[in-house]
């Protein structure tokens, strides 16, 4: 169903969405097996990829002013 | 000038009338002026004259009235005080013992504060259907607050601590003095020209009413109202509302609460993914071994570990239709013999052997071995073999008859 490239590209709230929904749909036993595996499949790429996203640690802080113009630039902030 | 010793009154005497005709004149006063000549007297209690440009007024503050005031005193200050004229009579000087004080700045400030926020709300600035929803999992917060200071510390912190993948951007302003109110609405305007952004924390530490009139000023409330980015405001005045507060999509009672506000924590989240895993583990596997219980369950039925027993019914069929095909033709060839053996009997009695023990022979020419049938088929002399029963007889022909 998903690449990963495409999950990369998915939004954090659509993905728990999407895993919540694979959860509640094998707990419901009317999917036959083909089905199941499937969804099963699909639904440990996207618990993956939300573990990735949670996991990775942004490490710095950006600084927004603005130009002469006063369009935004952004520049890393140094913290003390 | 002449006078009447009756009419002389002693200096009490005046001060005393002086006293009871001021004290009872002047008293429930409200007076505006400056401060100056302020001295905080080791007893505690506050003197000072209040001043304009043309006269001055000599006070006294006493310390248990001085502890409600929240202004603190200073020289050049503007006040508004509520009091009484006192006279203290050992010095024959009038006083304004003062009660209550408004800090002149102060009592304009609260009066714009009022004025502006029923103008905003009427406007509908503060207005729920305005309020943007906030976020559940932003991406990316900004800052809209001091560059130094605690607060900006404590967001990073948190945000750090809560989120640890969510980037932040400081867009820094001034926070407070007469600039600060265009700087904060600029930031606002730079986030949102800036546009990568889910969500802008904006505000400050804590502070005086005046270190936080930035945050209410209408410049300030009419960016937050136009940002098109969600704002939680974080003004760190914990128990009053600031304009700021009302216009904001969120309210934050400090910036640390804001920040928390602002982002879920991780590990929460970590573990509903890790549990909607195991749940999904678990489903599967329920489902997998229940289904091979009932391949197991098919697999140890006969058919599979004896197949051969499918047969035994067809086996059995055959078999007995080949003995019931053996009995048949049994029986034929039976019948068969028997007709044969009759078939037989009879043409026993039909044989030339038979007819010989009856006491017939079978005369032959010798050693030809033709059958003689008459007596023309021998001359006298000729030799003849007669086969009896049992035996043959060499002879000659003696004689013939016809």
């Amino acid at each position: 169903m998903n690449d990963t490239e495409q999950l990369e590209n998915i939004g954090f709230e659509e993905l728990l969405e999407r895993l919540e929904e694979s959860v509640d749909m094998l707990e419901s036993s009317d999917l036959p097996i083909e089905g199941a595996l499937q969804i099963f499949e699909d639904g440990i790429k996207l618990s993956k990829e939300l573990a990735k996203r949670l996991a990775a640690a942004e490490k710095k802080i950006a600084k927004l002013t603005a130009d002469e113009s006063g369009e935004p630039i952004v520049e890393d902030f140094e913290e003390e | 000038m002449q006078y009447d010793s009756e009419s002389v009154l002693t200096v009490s005497q005046l001060t005393r009338q002086i006293k009871r005709n001021l004290e009872g004149s002047f008293t429930d006063l409200w007076v505006a002026g400056e401060i100056s000549n302020y001295i905080y007297h080791s007893s505690g209690h506050h003197y000072f004259t209040i001043k304009d440009d043309k006269s001055e007024l000599p006070c006294a503050m006493w310390r248990s009235t001085a502890a409600g005031i929240k202004v603190s005193l200073k020289n050049g200050m503007s006040i508004i005080a509520h009091g009484d004229i006192s006279v203290y009579e050992p010095r024959g000087r009038y006083q304004f013992i003062v009660r209550w004080i408004v800090g002149q700045g102060v009592g304009n400030l609260e009066l714009k504060f009022r004025e502006l926020k029923e103008r905003l709300q009427k406007e509908g600035l503060f207005a729920e259907e305005h309020k943007r929803a906030i976020p559940m999992f932003p991406t990316s917060v900004g800052l809209v607050t001091s560059e130094t200071g605690a607060a900006v510390r404590d967001m990073i912190n948190v945000l750090r601590r809560r989120m640890p993948s969510c980037r932040i951007v400081l867009c820094p302003v001034a926070v407070q003095g007469d600039k600060a109110a265009e700087d904060i609405a600029r930031g606002i305007r730079l986030c949102n020209d800036y546009g990568d952004l889910d969500l802008l924390i904006v505000g400050r530490g804590g502070g005086s009413l005046e270190d936080l009139w930035a945050f209410n000023e209408e410049v300030v409330a009419r960016a937050i109202f136009e940002s098109e980015i969600p704002i939680i405001s974080a003004v760190g005045h914990e128990v009053d509302f600031t304009i700021a507060d009302f216009t904001a999509d969120l309210r934050a009672p400090t910036p640390s609460a804001a920040a928390e506000l602002a982002v879920p924590d991780y590990r929460d989240l970590i573990g509903d993914v890790s549990n909607s895993r195991s749940r999904m583990i678990f489903s599967l596997k329920s489902r997998m071994d229940s289904l091979r219980e009932s391949l197991d369950r098919l697999a140890s039925s006969y058919v599979f570990k004896r197949p051969e027993r499918i047969f035994e019914g067809h086996r059995q069929r055959v078999d007995e239709l080949s003995s019931a095909m053996v009995r048949a033709m049994n029986l034929r060839v039976e019948r068969l013999g028997n007709r044969l053996g009759s078939v037989d009997g009879r043409l026993g009695t039909l044989s030339p052997k038979s007819v010989l023990k009856r006491g017939y022979a079978i005369c032959r020419t010798h050693p030809d071995g033709a059958v003689v049938r008459s007596s023309g088929d021998v001359d006298v002399n000729d030799m003849i073999s007669v086969e009896l029963s049992e035996g043959t007889i060499l002879g000659r022909v003696e004689d013939r008859e016809q």
